[in-house]
């Protein structure tokens, strides 16, 4: 098992903390890092199929009922469905929320299956790739104006 | 209440030792090619077992699987009531049971998000629960329309749940919601009200009555729906398994499906929390997506991959506990008190039998050198406990704690103790040197045996008398009172045989097994043996025991089930996961909780079957029938048309602990009486002709005979219309009217042919009499006797023709017909005669077609016809009688103008009548007679020549 890694920074969302509701698209071919370019190309050639799925998407709602008006941190649970390589799993992922007057910032971990999502990896490599992706979040919503 | 109170004892003991599991298996999906994805599981009614997943809905009963409903995902499946509802990610709603499927909805108009949940309430209402998009209801009686059902606070429903007074309870992401059957919103179920967690994602009603709600951080919790006045309590107050993904409570036992940490198995019986991680400890998934408890007390559960798992918490495997490894256990007994006593290496520990982690393992230490072993235990009624050694002696362990020692310098008969039992207040012993009898009053006594004193086993009979199993001697009966021992059995069999194990069954009759005896039954009838030969048998036996009206072997291959009424056997081993464990001997006990306990390699193994695992049948469920591939129903009246005579019997073994061992018989009344054996789950009959028919299943498991009674379906097959009664009756009458025509048109033809007959003869004779005619003969011989004189050679050729004349008629006499030229020729030969005598008086004119040729007419017709000319017409030189002969297509006419004569001459007045009657027996065409413009014509008609 090799450790495999690899980030973006060009995932876009939004947040409305007044219905509490979520969307985050992230653009699955700007994933960088990895430990050779070969392995970038596999994941978006093979296993991630860019070019036909190029987003994941996660949206839904945040079950806590909690005023993300105010500042402060919340612990907060993210429910939804979440879509990768063109399959939907509901998911609810534990979130916390720091609400500064900025913005808000949300720092989450959590695991995706492959097989959930119906990413085949050749026997050959099976013993190189885990069954399970964990993925590390941490993005910084900006305040753009004002609930009515 | 009792629940509250051992929720609090959870807290203490969540970290006690998970080392407890229940057997599970899996099973591999497949039906075909296709191995559908199990991400939702239900058992249905009936034990059916119904998958939904990405593949599809598909039913099973964990050895064969087949598609039910493929149209795409399942996104939801609950039971109803005679099978299950299913909701397809496209919109698909449809209720499936057996082998049919009715769509519900197909369209997905009405609601805007996604079916999540479904449920039938009691009144048979189907709920549908939306992520999105709320409630909504179908009514039983409203022809599939949906109504939105008003009152939730959150339209993200998880789950939904019938309550029994009817109604539904559904589970939102923001707490729960209890509605009535029509809707109305009861009550509230929110950690305001005491849930743990708002987000239930599982909901589930127990047998005790209660809502199991499972959330998705805080564990299980449940309440009375009927009651508010009841608080809501936790299984688990200390939760850190994650998500829970499904929840079951049956017979005591909760069952928690979580999605990150396997099956979690609690006890409610015994009153603190009793964990059984049994997916992680058999390295099975700990991902757990959906879980449904079956019939038998089992449940089956999914991973969201093409295996389907069964856990059976009636076999418990204890692997070890409290850090005690247990698959190195020596001996085994169980107490007076329901305890279970077992002994590893020198230690003996004592446990509870139902192995609730609230209490801790008892121990005691003996002292022993590690590598003696504590061979036999026995638990007495005063609460003793005894400990038999090799090469040790015997151990008395009181209930105060205090210990004693015996060996052979006590009055012990040998060191080596291989069984201690107990009647009263003596505590018996075989060992390796003889039978040693203690009692507090007498001390040891040693009763007289014959043989090499080596025992296995005895067994205090109820009697007062004691069996010992004996190595080479057989088995040997202590009187009661003393006295030396007897054989007992078949002593005329010079070889020496062992005996291992002993037992009592609740009738009193000792059971004993050796190697190569089979299982003895020791009763006033003697010694009676049975099954010595079955494969599990055959291996070494570790030990016997007598468990609710069967006797139990546990042995190398097998542990093998002996009902003694009917002989039958069943190997328990194999569908309790005990092949390939073995034990040592001394490993079986029952304890007085109605639990099997065995010791193996694997660990302590209680089995605690359910009734009809042990007692009764191998359940077989006719689960459809198809014509073709169109299901059919099994509730309307079985009368199919005779052209339906390609059937298809499906039929499956639900609630079985190893359907994969199930082995089924069919026959098929009314067809053959003959009884086949299979494997599959479904027989095909094709070309069946109409009949009453009865198709009859039963199953049993392994090679043995089928044990269930036979399940019939009777149907009729009818006959086509042409065999119904109206139309053999129809078709009888019909027959019977063609024979009679038949008859009738036989008997006019030969009517007709008698008349045919009849006539011809008569014309013949007018033929010939009309030649005969002495008449003509005079005129002809006049002429001849004139010719003579005067012209000799005329005279020769007149004899000559009128001889020509007489043969042809000889010739032609028998015919019915003649060529037409045939009948000219004769004509003429006649004419010629008549022309003699008549000279230029008469005339004969033929003028007939050259294929007219083809015709033929009745011989002598045209010289009867021109004879009557003659007859009866004047003929002078000055005005000739012209008879004109002529055939024109079918017809042959002579015509002669009618100049009657008037001396008439006399006339028989057969001639015309005569052809008439002729003609009629051989043509539908008339003879026509008539005048037409001063003539006499007859209008003959012509006959095709018949080949």
């Amino acid at each position: 098992m090799e450790r495999i890694s690899a980030h973006l920074s060009s995932a876009k969302g939004a947040v409305d903390p007044v219905a509490r509701t979520f969307a985050v698209q992230i653009p699955m071919a700007d994933f960088e890092g990895f430990n050779s370019p070969l392995q970038r190309e596999h994941f978006r050639e093979n296993y991630l199929e860019t070019e036909r799925y190029p987003y994941a998407v996660f949206k839904g709602r945040i079950i806590e009922s909690v005023d993300l008006s105010a500042p402060g941190n919340y612990d907060v649970r993210a429910k939804g469905p979440l879509i990768v390589h063109g399959v939907e799993r509901e998911r609810i992922i534990e979130c916390r929320v720091v609400v500064a007057p900025e913005g808000v910032r949300v720092t989450a971990n959590f695991e995706v299956l492959l097989e959930d999502h119906a990413v085949r990896v050749p026997r050959v490599v099976q013993q190189k790739i885990a069954p399970d992706v964990s993925i590390e979040v941490d993005m910084l919503f900006e305040r753009v104006g004002t609930a009515p | 209440m009792r629940s509250r109170w051992w929720a609090g004892l959870c807290v203490l003991t969540a970290s006690a030792a998970l080392a407890q599991y229940p057997y599970t298996r899996a099973f591999q999906l497949q039906d075909g090619n296709t191995r559908p994805d199990a991400r939702l599981v239900i058992v249905d009614p009936q034990g059916m077992i119904w998958v939904g997943g990405e593949a599809g809905l598909f039913r099973t009963d964990g050895d064969h699987t087949r598609a039910s409903a493929v149209q795409g995902s399942v996104t939801a499946l609950a039971t109803a009531d005679r099978g299950v509802l299913a909701a397809f990610a496209d919109g698909l709603l449809v209720r499936a049971g057996g082998l049919m499927v009715d769509t519900l909805r197909s369209d997905t108009a009405w609601r805007k998000a996604p079916i999540r949940s479904l449920c039938m309430d009691v009144a048979g209402s189907i709920w549908i629960g939306t992520y999105g998009d709320g409630l909504w209801r179908m009514d039983a009686d409203a022809a599939k329309a949906v109504v939105r059902v008003e009152g939730l606070f959150d339209d993200h429903v998880n789950a939904l749940c019938p309550l029994p007074a009817g109604g539904v309870a559904a589970a939102t992401d923001l707490g729960i919601v209890l509605f009535d059957a029509k809707g109305r919103v009861l009550r509230h179920v929110r950690e305001e009200e005491g849930a743990t967690d708002n987000l239930v994602l599982a909901l589930t009603l127990g047998d005790d009555g209660h809502l199991w709600a499972g959330t998705d951080r805080r564990g299980v919790f449940h309440f009375d729906p009927n009651d508010a006045a009841v608080a809501v309590q936790a299984l688990d107050s200390v939760w850190s398994f994650g998500a829970v993904s499904g929840v079951h409570v049956r017979d005591g036992l909760s069952w928690v499906a979580t999605r990150g940490h396997g099956v979690r198995v609690y006890d409610l019986r015994e009153r603190s929390g009793c964990y059984m991680p049994g997916s992680e400890v058999q390295g099975l998934g700990a991902r757990v997506l959906a879980l449904s408890a079956g019939k038998d007390g089992a449940a089956w559960w999914c991973d969201g991959s093409a295996r389907l798992f069964r856990s059976d918490a009636n076999v418990l495997f204890v692997p070890q506990h409290e850090g005690v490894d247990l698959r190195h256990v020596s001996a085994l007994c169980s107490g007076p008190d329901g305890r279970i006593h077992f002994a590893v290496g020198p230690r003996i520990y004592g446990h509870a039998a139902a192995f609730a982690d609230a209490e801790h393992l008892s121990q005691r230490e003996l002292d022993l050198p590690a590598e003696v072993p504590i061979v036999s235990l026995h638990a007495d009624s005063t609460g003793d406990l005894w400990a038999g050694t090799m090469g040790r002696g015997v151990f008395r362990i009181r209930p105060d704690g205090t210990v004693q020692h015996f060996t052979e310098k006590d009055g012990l008969a040998n060191n080596n103790v291989l069984r201690i039992r107990s009647r009263g207040d003596a505590v018996w012993m075989a060992t390796l040197g003889g039978v040693a009898a203690w009692s507090a009053a007498d001390g040891f006594v040693r009763p007289e045996l014959p043989g090499n004193g080596f025992l296995y086993d005895l067994l205090p009979l109820p009697d007062g008398g004691t069996l010992v199993a004996s190595d080479g001697g057989g088995l040997v009966l202590l009187p009661e009172g003393g006295g030396p021992g007897k054989a007992v059995g078949d002593t005329a069999d010079a070889r020496p045989t062992s005996y291992y194990s002993l037992a009592l069954d609740e009738q009193g009759n000792a059971w004993a097994c050796g190697p190569g005896t089979g299982l003895c039954v020791y009763s006033v009838n003697g010694l009676q043996c049975t099954g010595a030969d079955h494969a599990v048998l055959l291996s070494d036996v570790q030990g016997i025991a007598a468990y609710r009206g069967r006797i139990l072997a546990f042995a190398e291959r097998g542990l093998l089930a002996l009902e003694p009424g009917t002989g039958r056997m069943t190997d328990l081993g194999r569908m309790f996961g005990l092949e390939g464990v073995s034990g040592e001997l001394n490993a079986l006990c029952t304890d007085l909780r109605g639990g099997l306990w065995v010791a193996t390699n694997e660990g302590l193994v209680r089995i605690t079957p359910t009734t009809e695992t042990l007692h009764s049948t191998t359940p077989v469920v006719l689960v459809g029938w198809s014509y073709g591939k169109e299901p059919l129903s099994l509730r309307t009246d079985p009368h199919l048309g005779s052209d339906q005579n390609f059937l298809t019997f499906h039929f499956a073994s639900t609630s079985t602990p190893a359907p994969d061992l199930v082995r089924f018989q069919y026959r098929l009344v009314g067809f053959d009486g003959g009884i086949l054996s299979t494997r599959e789950r479904e027989i095909t009959y094709s070309r069946l002709p109409p009949g009453a028919y009865e198709f009859q299943i039963r199953a049993g498991v392994g090679d043995t005979t089928p044990d269930s009674a036979w399940t019939s379906f009777a149907f009729t097959i009818d006959a086509p219309w042409w065999r119904r009664p109206w139309a053999v009756f129809l078709g009888v009458v019909l027959l019977s009217a063609a024979f009679f025509g038949f008859i009738r048109m036989r008997e006019e033809r030969l009517r007709l042919r008698d008349r045919m007959e009849k006539e011809r003869v008569r014309f013949q004779l007018e033929a010939v009499r009309s030649q005969v005619n002495p008449h003509f003969l005079f005129n002809s011989f006049n002429t001849l006797i004139a010719l003579i004189e005067e012209d000799t050679p005329k005279a020769v050729r007149q004899v000559e023709d009128l001889s020509t004349f007489f043969r042809n008629i000889l010739q032609v006499r028998d015919k019915d017909l003649i060529p037409l030229a045939d009948e000219l020729r004769l004509l003429e030969t006649y004419f010629g005669l008549e022309q003699r005598r008549f000279g230029e008086r008469i005339r004969l004119v033929v003028d007939a077609d050259p294929d007219a040729h083809v015709f033929s007419v009745v011989p002598l017709t045209l010289q009867l016809l021109v004879e009557n000319a003659l007859k009866h017409n004047s003929a002078t030189t000055a005005q000739p009688l012209i008879v004109r002969v002529s055939a024109h297509g079918p017809t042959l006419e002579v015509r002669n103008t009618l100049r009657p004569r008037l001396a008439e001459e006399t006339s028989t007045a057969y001639g015309l009548d005569s052809i008439r009657q002729r003609y009629r027996a051989l043509t539908d065409r008339p003879v026509e007679v008539f005048q037409e413009a001063g003539d006499f014509v007859v209008r003959i008609p012509l006959i095709t020549a018949q080949p």
